[in-house]
């Protein structure tokens, strides 16, 4: 019933009104700021006009979906989507083909499909060490630690450092958050010269590691200096961790400077929360109720983290905040997808008790 | 450190770091009935049209609405091949004219386009929609169909793409 009302509400608010109209034949629209290409991807385009083979394809359709992870730059998910989608029948049994499946199916929140997908490269490089990192991080985030050590103990031989990492990580996970942050912070001092991709990946897990351990001050400090480079979880992880202490400008400031066309759901529930603790008029605000009552219109039940954000801390209702915290428990189990649900039954449990 | 190749690296950073969602597309329909043939209101995203490559380039990060005129054609094939309409007499023809498009910002900017529908048969109607689908994993259709008696709200997606069930 909640939903018949809610598509109702929806297509209220869709329907033809003041701001529908005929242009005139020179009105021009930006439908998303340009979105640099690197020189590779340029000259990947170049050869993907000409015809392109599949290994043009696959190395572009890599090069989006990294490119994908960054602020602002979603749309690119949906390039390497479709890239994915001309590649020959041959292409489909190679492992690159089967990592980047693999890969959209873990954005998707597809764990058990992007399992199988690893599991085609495995059965081709048992010991592949893109494939055993993802698996770790797909298990990681099923909470199954069992299998995500055995994913890291692919890394023994393959490389010793990614290896360690991995299994600090896992460490920290099943409780061990002291000695797993004291032996990563090491490891990281005695890497000076890291390159940016392992140094960003080194410091989510120590920024989770010091969350954890009630450092929140800490673990700003290590994101902050990666965060133009770092990918959206990292900022979204910067984010709350700002908000939490209360500063709420530095994330104003930041998440405002993206055009709000191509700022994910994810980000504008930080933005929006920036904004009220700000006191600021609610202009984010007021864009993330028309989205969120999209998203709750068209039964989404992926990424539900977003959702249980926005009636946990936009519209403070615990109801309805555990029972999408509780749906995206059912697929995620990491930490945030933890603290989200005990957070909003803590809050439930609250205004019972506050009824009583 | 033997961390070879920077490709590696790429895939790697892929590899070691917790999902995120991306932006959902939504476009939004209305199927009324109008001098006994039905006619849909179909409001789609002309960002998500420009990517499905339905109004020429997939690349453009600028359109003209002169463009989106031009486009005629090309636009016309796109919905003949992914919005299909039947009725007891079997398919029935769908057509649209440029001039009764018409733009509106809705969050983002949405391309209105009337489609009217010419039916053998003033029974058994029903509406397949698969645009989008295959270039938007997340696409999804909110449906108003205002013909009694099957009047409803509803979501059409990949797993359930025609309305109503039953003819």
């Amino acid at each position: 019933m909640r939903n018949v009302l809610l598509l109702i509400c929806v297509f209220w608010l869709a329907q033809p009104g003041a701001t529908e109209y005929r242009p005139d034949g020179n009105e021009r629209w930006v439908l998303h700021t340009g979105l640099p290409l690197t020189d590779d991807m340029i000259l990947l385009h170049q050869e993907m006009d000409k015809g392109g083979n599949d290994a043009a394809r696959l190395q572009l359709a890599r090069a989006y979906l990294h490119g994908a992870r960054r602020p602002g730059f979603d749309d690119w998910f949906h390039q390497a989507e479709q890239l994915l989608q001309g590649v020959s029948a041959n292409g489909r049994t190679t492992t690159d083909y089967f990592l980047l499946v693999a890969d959209i199916q873990q954005q998707q929140h597809q764990f058990v499909a992007a399992l199988e997908s690893l599991a085609k490269v495995f059965q081709l490089h048992s010991t592949h060490v893109q494939a055993s990192l993802m698996a770790a991080r797909v298990y990681l985030a099923l909470d199954q630690l069992d299998n995500a050590q055995r994913a890291c103990g692919r890394l023994w031989q393959q490389d010793l450092f990614l290896f360690s990492v991995c299994q600090y990580e896992v460490a920290g996970r099943r409780g061990q958050w002291q000695q797993s942050y004291s032996a990563l912070q090491q490891l990281w001092q005695r890497q000076p010269n890291l390159p940016v991709a392992l140094d960003i990946w080194l410091r989510g897990i120590l920024a989770e590691q010091a969350e954890q351990l009630g450092l929140n001050v800490i673990a700003i400090q290590w994101l902050e200096p990666v965060l133009a480079q770092a990918p959206t979880s990292i900022w979204l992880k910067w984010a709350d961790l700002s908000l939490s202490l209360g500063q709420g400008r530095a994330v104003y400031q930041l998440l405002s400077e993206l055009p709000l066309s191509q700022l994910a759901d994810s980000l504008l529930v930080r933005l929006a929360r920036a904004e009220i603790q700000l006191g600021k008029p609610g202009s984010y605000t007021e864009t993330l109720h028309d989205r969120m009552q999209v998203r709750l219109a068209r039964g989404d039940s992926e990424h539900a983290a977003d959702v249980a954000h926005y009636f946990f801390y936009i519209v403070d209702d615990a109801k309805a905040a555990l029972q999408w915290a509780e749906r995206n428990y059912h697929t995620a189990k990491e930490p945030d997808d933890k603290h989200l649900l005990t957070l909003s039954l803590r809050a439930l449990e609250a205004n019972s008790e506050v009824l009583e | 450190m033997k961390h070879r190749l920077f490709f590696v690296l790429l895939v790697l950073w892929a590899a070691g770091l917790p999902a995120h969602a991306h932006k959902f597309s939504t476009a939004y329909m209305d199927v009324m009935q109008q001098q006994d043939q039905p006619l849909l209101v179909w409001r789609v995203s002309l960002h998500d049209l420009t990517q499905a490559g339905a109004l020429g380039s997939s690349h453009n990060a600028e359109l003209s609405w002169q463009q989106v005129l031009n486009s005629e054609t090309l636009l016309r094939s796109y919905i003949n091949n992914r919005i299909h309409f039947t009725s007891a007499a079997g398919a029935c023809r769908i057509t649209t004219n440029t001039s009764d498009w018409r733009v509106k910002q809705q969050q983002q900017l949405f391309l209105v386009l009337p489609l009217q529908v010419y039916c053998g048969s003033l029974s058994g109607w029903q509406l397949s929609y698969q645009a989008l689908f295959d270039n938007q994993h997340n696409h999804k259709l909110l449906l108003n169909w205002k013909i009694k008696p099957a009047a409803a709200n509803l979501v059409l997606s990949p797993d359930k793409h025609f309305y109503p069930d039953v003819i």
